[in-house]
């Protein structure tokens, strides 16, 4: 059974609107909603967590009707972009904080606490002000604040945004093992392909207010069904109709309208193509490539401009993609 | 956070507060004032010459304080605004000591100066007080005084933001430092200067401390013959008259300020030259200045101390001495002491009743779609003059159950009504400051609504309500005019009793009124100073 599902969810601002949308989250899931700034995920999570209230649609909770209910009653866990630490506690009365308002008795409050702080090695720093850690120590601190009263969902917003470069791709794999470890089905927000792929079994895609498409994650990867999705995955090379998108197509058997042709499809069998380099990209180092008409970007050895070059193409490996979907899917997925 | 149509139940209190307190003694005078004696005593008192003279003098010893004030305070506000010097933050805590004195003090410090029977009043008293008109230099210099730290800092806010960018533009185009200075500071500058010279203006003309300790009857101004008019010749509908005028020449010239008051868009950081920087001759000019600034700020403290410290021409603590002891000839019927401590016990219950209204009221303003439709009626207060306030409690506020004139919290009350504009201006912007994520992340964990504000809002708050409690306080401690209105005889206020000393001969008066009036101010400066650490502690 989901834990959460999310049925016509849908909420508007002058200017913008979140479409109804259908999501479900099962028990050990944890799935990464991938979108750009201003698709309306941080705000897919507000609804969730009852910090704002939708225009239309209904949450279930474990399934209870939990749409009208004010955040403090839901017993979900939000982790903040920012983090949101209270400045005027300690790491471990953070932690307690939850715990608190529950009137749980101290003896219990304390071992949960120092429970958490064994799992997320903040051992030691029980007394330390929140304002003096680092940034990995305040994701650490956010995390545990919100595991600590056992929510039983946890939303998780842009939880790597604010740290640098550097401490994002350790502390990507830290947290996909602390998720793991705490096995509470998770949401979390990225604008990230690569960290939403490191952290999440389920993938939703979702641009401009929609829904673009939804799955587990190799699912999702393999086939984007759409442009937008595919670039919301970061694949970049998208070949639009043309006469490689008609030659590619007679092998299919079926003419799409868009194909995407990743490095795995050059593979040295299949489709043979003759393209023609036009120069390097010195942003990508990609090589752009003219075949048949069609410009794509390839990874290649270097080559000098001008120069006729000789591709295999796997039609199996190419994926292919449709027009963007005008009317919302209205059935649920199960992810 | 959601919007609450209208005001949010959290503002009721204070609202109820301020309706009761405020607009239900206005509208006292308003109609007392008529049906006391009708239109026809009010155009009786209208068409009186007297008046006539009294309005003329009354805007006109205003004007030229705020002229005076704006000349003295621009040279402050340019380096205090433009020019990156060593102890500018002392500087500029300097410059608003006076600010934060109570009008009893000031006066009875210029006073001491005044008068060339005291020490340092030898060689001033000559420049204060010139034989044909005693008290009217006095008057000035003790507006001046009060007043420049503040108008200075207006301007200085504003004149900090003008772009180096644009000063160098009309440089590169011809114009001398000269030229520069009045076609582009100026003109840039000109809605500070207005709303500073509008509100020195209209401070100087509901002055009403400094003009009663210092001129008397010979120079009352509007808010002083309301005083003389409720209290002296006991004509309650020519006080109510006067008090209408003083209500209406109040609400135009805030009404004004915020009309011309208005700052054009300018960029938000600071532009400071660095003091090397300076042409030699504008350093030369800066030093003396904030020499001479800097005398003009602490002697008339200096003088009132020294004076405090001598009695019978000797050094000693014999007027200290005399706080303790209710003498024959005291003009109070008790200690002096008692005093202080009644003003004390005033001050904890101003800021009792002052600080749950302000902060319920800025929770609740932020709840409220009606936010600024709140703030401007929290902001009243402070429009109307004390003495139309003192005589709106005594017209109004006298029933059965409730009287003014015998209530222990006629005077708290007063004072709370004084200190909220205050409070709200310290609350509410630490109130909007606080990122709403931490209230957020408390709903996250289970903490409802009460919760939110006990344990999340509250702790993060406590710095601002310290700064609150601190300035109503510091208000309550130093408000005179409300409080000679509606002062029991038995228990005065601190700067009443030091009204009352001074205006009775003898050493033994004059003495326990200098002690006084030291302690006052001691403990006005160290509020300020605790307020300013509050504030902006180091980090």
């Amino acid at each position: 059974m989901a834990v959460l599902t999310l049925h016509g969810l849908s909420t508007a601002y002058p200017g913008w609107r979140l479409a109804p949308l259908h999501l479900e989250l099962s028990h050990g899931a944890t799935l990464a909603v991938l979108g750009p700034s201003g698709s309306g995920k941080s705000t897919l999570l507000r609804l969730i967590a009852g910090l704002e209230r939708p225009t239309a649609g209904h949450i279930f909770l474990e399934g209870q009707d939990i749409t009208s209910w004010p955040p403090h009653r839901r017993g979900l866990g939000l982790m903040f972009q920012d983090y949101a630490l209270f400045p005027h506690l300690s790491v471990a009365a953070n932690i307690a904080f939850g715990l608190e308002i529950r009137r749980l008795p101290r003896a219990a409050i304390q071992r949960r606490v120092s429970e958490l702080l064994a799992m997320m090695g903040l051992q030691g720093m029980e007394e330390r002000r929140v304002g003096r850690l680092s940034g990995g120590e305040q994701q650490r601190v956010a995390l545990a604040r919100a595991l600590a009263p056992e929510p039983r969902a946890l939303l998780l917003d842009e939880p790597l945004a604010a740290l640098d470069q550097m401490l994002r791709q350790r502390l990507a794999e830290e947290l996909a093992a602390l998720l793991a470890q705490a096995s509470v089905p998770t949401i979390v927000v990225t604008h990230d392909p690569a960290e939403a792929c490191r952290l999440a079994s389920h993938l939703a895609l979702l641009h401009d207010g929609q829904l673009l498409r939804h799955g587990p994650l190799a699912e999702v990867l393999h086939n984007p069904g759409t442009v937008a999705a595919a670039r919301l995955l970061g694949l970049k090379t998208i070949v639009e109709k043309g006469d490689l998108a008609q030659r590619l197509a007679d092998h299919l058997g079926h003419a799409p309208a868009y194909l995407v042709l990743p490095d795995a499809a050059l593979t040295g069998r299949g489709v043979t193509v003759t393209g023609h380099i036009l120069g390097q990209r010195y942003d990508t180092l990609g090589t752009l490539v003219a075949i048949h008409g069609t410009t794509v970007e390839l990874f290649l050895p270097p080559q000098p401009p001008g120069s006729t070059i000789t591709l295999h193409l796997d039609p199996d490996r190419i994926r292919l993609l449709g027009e963007m979907p005008s009317v919302p899917q209205l059935a649920a997925h199960r992810i | 956070m959601r919007s609450f149509p209208w005001l949010h139940p959290l503002t009721w209190p204070t609202v109820a507060f301020l309706l009761l307190f405020l607009a239900y003694p206005l509208t006292a005078i308003l109609t007392q004032g008529l049906a006391g004696g009708g239109w026809q005593k009010m155009g009786m008192v209208l068409g009186d010459p007297v008046l006539h003279r009294l309005l003329i003098w009354t805007t006109g010893q205003a004007l030229v304080s705020s002229l005076l004030t704006l000349l003295l305070a621009l040279p402050a506000a340019f380096f205090l605004g433009r020019v990156r010097f060593p102890g500018q933050d002392i500087g500029a805590m300097l410059i608003l000591i006076p600010f934060v004195l109570p009008t009893v003090v000031v006066a009875t410090a210029f006073g001491v100066l005044a008068s060339p029977s005291t020490l340092i009043g030898r060689w001033t008293a000559p420049l204060l007080g010139s034989p044909e008109l005693p008290g009217l230099p006095a008057i000035l210099a003790a507006h001046v005084f009060y007043n420049l730290g503040l108008a200075a800092r207006m301007m200085a806010g504003l004149w900090a933001r003008i772009p180096h960018s644009t000063l160098e533009a009309a440089a590169t185009l011809g114009a001398c430092p000269w030229t520069v200075f009045w076609r582009i500071h100026l003109p840039l500058l000109a809605p500070a200067i207005r709303a500073a010279g509008i509100v020195v203006f209209a401070l100087c003309l509901s002055s009403f401390g400094v003009v009663l300790l210092l001129g008397g009857e010979r120079f009352a101004t509007l808010e002083v013959a309301i005083y003389q008019a409720t209290t002296q010749l006991l004509d309650l509908p020519r006080a109510g008259t006067l008090a209408i005028l003083q209500l209406a020449i109040s609400i135009a010239l805030f009404g004004t300020l915020g009309r011309l008051g208005r700052s054009p868009a300018l960029p938000g950081s600071a532009q400071r030259i660095p003091w090397g920087q300076l042409p030699r001759r504008l350093r030369v000019a800066g030093i003396v200045y904030g020499i001479l600034l800097l005398v003009g700020i602490l002697l008339p403290l200096v003088a009132l101390t020294l004076e405090s410290l001598r009695f019978h021409d000797t050094w000693t603590l014999e007027a200290y001495r005399l706080l303790t002891k209710d003498t024959r000839h005291s003009a109070l019927g008790t200690a002096p002491i008692h005093a202080l401590i009644q003003s004390l016990r005033y001050a904890a219950l101003a800021v009792v009743l002052a600080l749950p209204l302000g902060l319920t009221a800025a929770l609740g303003a932020q709840r409220s779609r009606a936010r600024a439709s709140l703030e401007t009626l929290c902001t009243l207060p402070m429009t109307i003059s004390a003495a139309t306030l003192g005589l709106g409690f005594l017209l109004a506020l006298r029933t059965p159950w409730w009287d003014a004139r015998t209530s222990a919290w006629a005077i708290p009350i007063a004072h709370a009504l004084a200190a909220l504009p205050l409070v709200l201006r310290v609350l509410l912007p630490a109130l909007d400051a606080l990122p709403p994520a931490q209230a957020e992340a408390a709903a996250t964990l289970g903490a409802s609504p009460r919760q939110r504000v006990q344990r999340v809002v509250l702790p993060l708050m406590a710095r601002p309500l310290a700064v609150a409690a601190t300035v109503s306080a510091a208000v309550s401690l130093g408000e005179f005019g409300a409080s000679l209105f509606l002062v029991r005889p038995t228990a005065p206020t601190l700067p009443v009793a030091i009204y009352r000393c001074l205006s009775l001969p003898g050493s033994t008066n004059h003495g326990q009124a200098m002690a006084l009036t030291t302690l006052l101010m001691l403990t006005c400066l160290g509020l300020g100073l605790l307020a300013q650490r509050l504030a902006h502690p180091k980090d």
